[in-house]
């Protein structure tokens, strides 16, 4: 797409969604940007595998998992400098604030905003 | 202040003395003392006829002749007088009545030869209205401790508890209920300092500030503050601060009420609210979803609408379904009964549903009535539902060591199967969704007599066992 959901080609996008149909939105989102899909995990602990071994470029993490919420994986990859954004159904006012200079996308989200927020935490 | 019958009877000037049934002297004035000569107080107690020098019998029956009377009755009576010769007074005397109206003693009253009576009834006049003064007041008291007891049964049935503060002080008069609420202990002075040493560190700011600041108003100032204790119960805490006035100096006072519950119910509904909020967004979220995956598989608008219609009324199956149990969760029989609903026949031939009693939690029932739809929907254009005689088995049984369930899907009658040349998002949904959202186990076979699908649900999607994502 030549509007605002190109730009990403080849980065490697890991998925955090405990939802799989939302899970699979957010992958054919990135995969129309020109992304590389790592995942989608569902859980804290698959996630934080794949960024062991999958060495992410980004992530887009939803923060409220079903079995508990997304910090840990945002903890390690801030820790390995990779950039990520978060997505939750929860208003603003419910992610932890040292959480809250990476972009948060309100559930739903339109595929250019979730482009373009990626661009954003890619390039700074 | 209610001045006492004999202060009263002392500022008469003549002599006048209440005389009980037996003779002695219930009351007497200091005239009638000093004209028997004798000091304050003296003369009660003592029978009349020790103090006069009348003779006794003509006394007594003087005594119960006015005993009889409302009309004062003339009479004499002789004091010693001293070293001289008696001193003969003439006397009234009436009997008096008790609040009862029965009678009670006699009043005798003293007068020098000669002096009109008409001052009697003065005297009885200005007794009467002490009575009733008296009678007044003791109702007024009566009043006052019904109203005290009565605001005291509304305080303890509302389970306040009350405090006033003196500002010159600072020290607080707490009821026991009060300190209570607070945590005190039951005795001991309580001063201000004391107070907020009760209340939650965090909240004790507020409180100075509200209190302090309906005392600083100059005026009669209302406040109301809530605050939690150091036991983390949440306290209501209304007041009125009075500022120095001629009654005396600064205080507050008012009263404290636990609304710990009300607190609770207020946190809980707004944590519900956000539940929903969330709720909302996720399935806003997966309707998004479901447009865009029909969107990529339709071949024009019409098909994208009459799919994504479908869909969505799937969907939304479920959620009715969840809402009647109020989302914590819904029956397996009751799923595959909504999702068939618009496949069915009256006699519920063309879909055989059965299985013991299973009970999914609500991610398992969205993701598993979206299968079900897929699973219908290719049935109906394509399959077993497609064809009059055709039919659809869907039979369920405990999981492979009696953990979770098993379910198989069976079609029959419809014609000759052949397995999908392309995996749409109809199979896309089924085997990585299931797979996804309830840990499930998923085999979609095309044998040619029907399509079958095996779906092992392990015991997690099940609900009260797992959280609803």
């Amino acid at each position: 797409m030549a509007d605002g959901t190109g730009g990403l080609e080849g980065c490697r996008v890991l998925v955090v969604e405990d939802e799989a149909m939302v899970a699979m939105l957010v992958e054919d989102i990135l995969a129309d940007a020109g992304c590389r899909v790592i995942g989608p995990a569902p859980n804290a602990e698959e996630a934080l595998r794949l960024v062991r071994e999958a060495a992410p470029d980004a992530a887009s993490l939803d923060i409220n998992l079903g079995s508990g919420e997304v910090y840990p994986v945002a903890e390690e990859l801030a820790s390995r400098g990779v950039p990520f954004v978060l997505v939750s159904g929860y208003d603003r006012e419910n992610v932890l604030a040292r959480y809250r200079r990476w972009p948060i996308l309100q559930k739903p989200f339109t595929p250019e905003g979730l482009v373009a927020a990626l661009r954003r935490v890619l390039a700074a | 202040m209610q001045p006492s019958l004999q202060s009263l009877v002392d500022l008469l000037p003549e002599p006048v003395l209440l005389v009980g049934r037996d003779g002695r002297v219930l009351l007497a004035n200091r005239a009638f003392e000093r004209a028997a000569g004798l000091g304050p107080g003296a003369a009660g107690g003592c029978a009349l006829a020790s103090l006069s020098a009348t003779p006794a019998a003509e006394l007594a029956g003087y005594l119960r002749r006015c005993s009889g009377t409302l009309q004062p009755l003339p009479g004499v009576l002789d004091l010693p007088g001293g070293t001289g010769p008696p001193l003969r007074f003439r006397t009234d005397g009436a009997t008096t009545l008790g609040e009862d109206g029965r009678p009670g003693p006699v009043l005798l009253r003293l007068r020098a030869h000669g002096e009109a009576v008409a001052g009697f009834s003065l005297l009885g006049e200005q007794v009467r209205r002490l009575g009733e003064e008296v009678l007044l007041r003791k109702r007024a008291e009566e009043g006052l401790r019904r109203s005290e007891e009565r605001l005291r049964l509304a305080v303890d049935a509302a389970d306040m508890g009350t405090w006033d503060l003196d500002v010159g002080t600072g020290m607080i008069e707490a009821s026991p209920r009060c300190r209570a609420l607070l945590g005190l202990g039951a005795d001991g002075p309580l001063d201000f300092g004391g107070f907020l040493g009760a209340v939650h560190r965090d909240d004790r700011g507020a409180v100075r500030e509200a209190v302090e600041a309906a005392l600083g108003a100059g005026r009669p100032e209302s406040f109301a503050v809530e605050y939690r204790t150091g036991a983390g119960r949440w306290l209501s805490h209304r007041g009125r601060a009075i500022p120095p006035d001629g009654a005396g100096g600064a205080r507050a006072t008012g009263m404290v009420l636990d609304v710990t519950e009300e607190r609770r119910a207020a946190e809980h509904q707004a944590l519900l609210i956000n539940e929903l909020n969330h709720r909302v967004k996720n399935t806003l979220a997966t309707v998004q979803s479901i447009a865009a995956q029909t969107r990529r598989a339709a071949t024009g608008l019409d098909g994208f609408w009459e799919a994504f219609g479908a869909r969505l009324m799937a969907l939304s199956k479920t959620h009715d379904l969840l809402t009647r149990e109020r989302w914590r969760g819904t029956g397996l029989a009751e799923l595959v009964a909504a999702e068939a609903s618009p496949y069915q026949d009256a006699a519920g031939s063309r879909v055989r549903a059965g299985g013991p009693v299973v009970r999914l939690a609500p991610k398992a029932a969205v993701s598993l009535g979206l299968a079900l739809h897929e699973l219908l929907t290719n049935a109906a254009k394509y399959g077993a539902l497609s064809v009059p005689g055709g039919h659809v088995e869907v039979r369920w049984a405990p999981g492979p060591g009696g953990e979770g369930v098993r379910v198989v899907w069976e079609e029959a009658g419809g014609p000759p199967v052949r397995p999908p040349e392309r995996r749409g998002f109809g199979s896309r949904l089924l085997e990585r969704n299931l797979a996804y959202d309830l840990g499930a186990r998923i085999a979609l076979l095309f044998p040619p007599g029907g399509v079958r699908c095996e779906l092992e649900i392990p015991r997690a999607a099940l609900e009260g066992v797992s959280g609803d994502g």
